[in-house]
């Protein structure tokens, strides 16, 4: 019996794809790239509400990180430091484009949002819930002050670990206990309506 | 941040609560926590709804992440990072810092020097006095001697001038008022007045031609920019 064998490639760990980086290697620059920027952007899109300003966030992100790897000491791993800068651009693009205001009119879309196949008869009905129950999150979160509810995101969005909050945010891991403590008080109080469902 | 102890015994924070939640006290040291967690817990059957209902929130959320951009979306933003010139850092990091703070160093001390040279020349050209008599006309400033040269002092881009008050009519030779075109400071024997023309109002500016107070003139010829030689107004 024939037996073939796939061999792939040993996964390198970010610190090579940067030393790779550093010596002129663009494959590495699309491998970071790719191996990031989902995680980015759905930090972003869940801060901005919608895909189009996500992108952008995203794009901005990883264009200041790149371009200003000397500022990147090692302290804290690259994604974290990553997420810093492209959470830091996606704040920035809301506040110049008034994206809070704007988030619980846009959030609505769930061909373009949601996990949900609105195709099917069956799921039909579970995908519209879904979707308002989108809203209904995106409007809470937008209630929350910033720096919650940046933390909460990079917590439940992006499920960093508290730790790698507080690398991403430079704050205490108990200061990311007491924010998200909060953060999730408010919220439920936000979404009273569907805890009880 | 672990909890306080009172009559019925140790109560955890509800910080700690919410991070047992979260399953941030699964491993390690913690583990002994979160078992001492769960044991209060199972004694105290309405924080565990509670500690539940902090569970379901996050859930929630993770249970509606936005949908992954198809791969399109992506090709763009891959474009431009391809074409990122990249200050790459290099595992010599601690090199190029001091590179950095070699070059900071040398560029401070360039422009310490390049501002003490140009004090220097600037003090011979006796700017000081030049700025003392546009605030001061008629004080003159007799330390400007004949052979100075004449410059430009503001091009006709950044300088309009829409009215002149008091004393300073004296010092501005001027047609009408906006003035356009560029001024230049010279000295008043550099100038020679033929004739005074009333402006569109019919008033006859006053002119004082006399001292040493340097003054700004406007060529009547907005595109002459030659102030080599004495000219007419």
């Amino acid at each position: 019996m024939a037996v073939a064998l796939a061999f792939s490639p040993p996964i390198m760990t970010d610190d090579e794809l940067l030393a790779r980086l550093a010596g002129g290697d663009r494959g590495s620059l699309d491998e970071l790239f790719k191996r990031y920027r989902l995680l980015a952007y759905r930090v972003a899109h869940r801060l901005l509400g919608n895909e189009a300003d996500a992108l952008d966030a995203v794009q901005d992100g990883f264009v200041k990180a790149l371009t200003h790897l000397s500022g990147f000491q090692g302290r804290s791993t690259f994604k974290t430091w990553l997420l810093r800068v492209v959470s830091n651009a996606a704040l920035d693009l809301g506040r110049q484009r008034g994206r809070r205001e704007v988030l619980s009119l846009d959030a609505v879309r769930p061909g373009e949002h949601e996990h949900v196949d609105l195709l099917t008869v069956e799921n039909a009905s579970a995908g519209l819930e879904r979707a308002d129950m989108r809203q209904a999150l995106d409007q809470a979160l937008a209630m929350l002050p910033e720096a919650q509810r940046r933390t909460f995101v990079l917590h439940a969005d992006a499920e960093l670990s508290y730790r790698e909050v507080a690398e991403v945010l430079g704050i205490s891991v108990g200061t990311v206990m007491s924010r998200l403590y909060y953060a999730r008080q408010k919220l439920r109080v936000h979404l009273d309506k569907w805890m009880k469902k | 941040m672990t909890g306080q102890f009172g009559e019925s015994g140790w109560t955890p924070d509800a910080e700690l609560l919410a991070a047992y939640a979260d399953g941030e006290l699964e491993d390690g040291p913690t583990g002994d926590l979160r078992n001492q967690i769960e044991t209060w817990l199972a004694r105290h059957p309405r924080a565990a709804d509670k500690v539940e209902a902090q569970r379901r929130v996050t859930e929630w959320f993770q249970a509606t992440t936005p949908a992954d951009p198809p791969e399109s979306a992506w090709e763009p933003v891959a474009a431009r990072l391809q074409g990122l010139r990249l200050p790459l850092p290099g595992p010599d990091r601690r090199w190029s810092r001091w590179a950095r703070l070699t070059a900071l160093g040398i560029t401070g001390a360039a422009c310490v020097l390049l501002a003490f040279t140009l004090a220097t020349l600037l003090g011979r050209r006796e700017v000081p006095s030049w700025q003392g008599a546009l605030n001061q006309p008629r004080a003159g400033a007799s330390s400007i001697g004949p052979d100075m040269e004449a410059l430009p002092v503001a091009t006709a881009a950044e300088v309009e001038i829409l009215s002149v008050q008091g004393d300073d009519t004296a010092t501005l030779v001027v047609g009408e008022l906006p003035l356009e075109g560029s001024l230049l400071l010279l000295q008043a024997d550099e100038l020679t007045l033929t004739a005074v023309e009333p402006a569109r109002d019919n008033m006859v500016p006053e002119v004082r031609k006399g001292g040493n107070a340097p003054m700004i003139w406007a060529p009547l010829d907005a595109e002459r920019e030659d102030p080599e030689e004495p000219d007419q107004v």
